[in-house]
């Protein structure tokens, strides 16, 4: 029995590793949809509860820094948020414009820019440079490619005994 | 009927592109001259009724307004900005717009620059039927009059048409 998470899921959740069960939020009320902000909003599952989370034309929606009042570091929140509500082993997939593509900056609603480093560099168990922002988690970045003119594919793992 | 231009973000001297008989401004500055209005239009509504103006122009203004701000509440505020301006144009009135545009460094160096629009920008996120800029409350639509680059600058002619 493997279960999923779609992000920003619009009216249909996808699921493209044929999970037996599909959950999806979105900032808009879709029927069967769980309606939330995830630039403010933590995940409303507990922990160790997907094998896989997927965001595709997510990530470039959510802003890096609101003051809602407070200061919130919305996309690093996230990305703690999706670590934490993955099993152990459980993948996340990316799919979103990148830097340096015209598509990244082109939409009046994109506010955070992606880069092939960003992933890698910040968000892995290697490098980790997004825990001084409190991030945290490091995952495994597992594949990471270009697809058509403008989007980056990345697929990370959290590791067994987190 | 003599017509109207408003230049947003206008500083001491409103700038009359398209040679409108009457022009007016509007700055976020406390001292402000004859026919200027004051405005901060990342929150504010355009200070005009609808369909007041001929012509609205922004020239080194559009990279200034952020797409996202919670303050604390969500909202749009380039997309918003749109929606006025769409607003207070007359029917087929024309935007005016300059701005330093991607990939020019010049796009991203200022550090008050926030909003870094690209040759699509405009033709995909205002005058189609764009899901995203429509789920942030888009509401009116424009049409690419002409567009083109000056160095760093993307220069671009809207005609507001009527919402479909």
């Amino acid at each position: 029995m493997t279960i999923s998470l779609d992000l920003g899921c619009g009216p249909t959740p996808k699921n493209p590793f044929n999970a037996d069960e599909v959950v999806g939020i979105d900032l808009i009320a879709y029927p069967d949809v769980t309606v939330l902000d995830l630039a403010i909003d933590a995940i409303p599952f507990p922990d160790n509860h997907f094998d896989y989370v997927t965001a595709y034309d997510v990530l470039q929606a959510i802003p890096r820094l609101i003051y809602n009042p407070d200061r919130r570091v919305s996309f690093v929140e996230l990305m703690s948020e999706i670590y934490r509500v993955l099993k152990p082993e459980g993948t996340f997939l990316s799919y979103t414009p990148a830097y340096p593509k015209e598509g990244a900056f082109r939409d009046p609603t994109h506010v955070n820019y992606i880069t092939p480093e960003t992933f890698s560099l910040y968000f892995d168990n290697a490098n980790h440079w997004a825990a001084m922002y409190g991030f945290k988690g490091g995952f495994i970045i597992e594949t990471q490619e270009w697809s058509g003119q403008h989007h980056l594919v990345s697929s990370m793992k959290k590791p067994l005994g987190n | 009927m003599p017509t109207y231009s408003l230049d947003l973000g206008c500083g001491p001297t409103p700038k009359n592109f398209f040679n409108a008989d009457i022009v007016y401004g509007i700055d976020v500055r406390d001292e402000l001259e004859k026919n200027i209005y004051k405005a901060d239009l990342i929150t504010d509504k355009i200070p005009f009724d609808d369909a007041f103006f001929d012509f609205v122009t922004a020239h080194d203004f559009i990279e200034h307004i952020p797409r996202v701000l919670y303050t604390p509440n969500r909202s749009y505020p380039f997309v918003e900005l749109m929606n006025e301006i769409w607003r207070v144009l007359k029917p087929s009135g024309k935007l005016y717009s300059l701005t330093p545009a991607f990939p020019a460094a010049a796009a991203f160096f200022d550090p008050t620059h926030l909003n870094f629009v690209t040759e699509l920008t405009f033709s995909e996120g205002f005058s189609v039927n764009n899901p995203h800029t429509k789920a942030a409350g888009f509401k009116g639509e424009f049409k690419i009059e002409s567009q083109n680059r000056q160095g760093p600058y993307l220069i671009s002619i809207l005609k507001k048409v009527e919402s479909t």
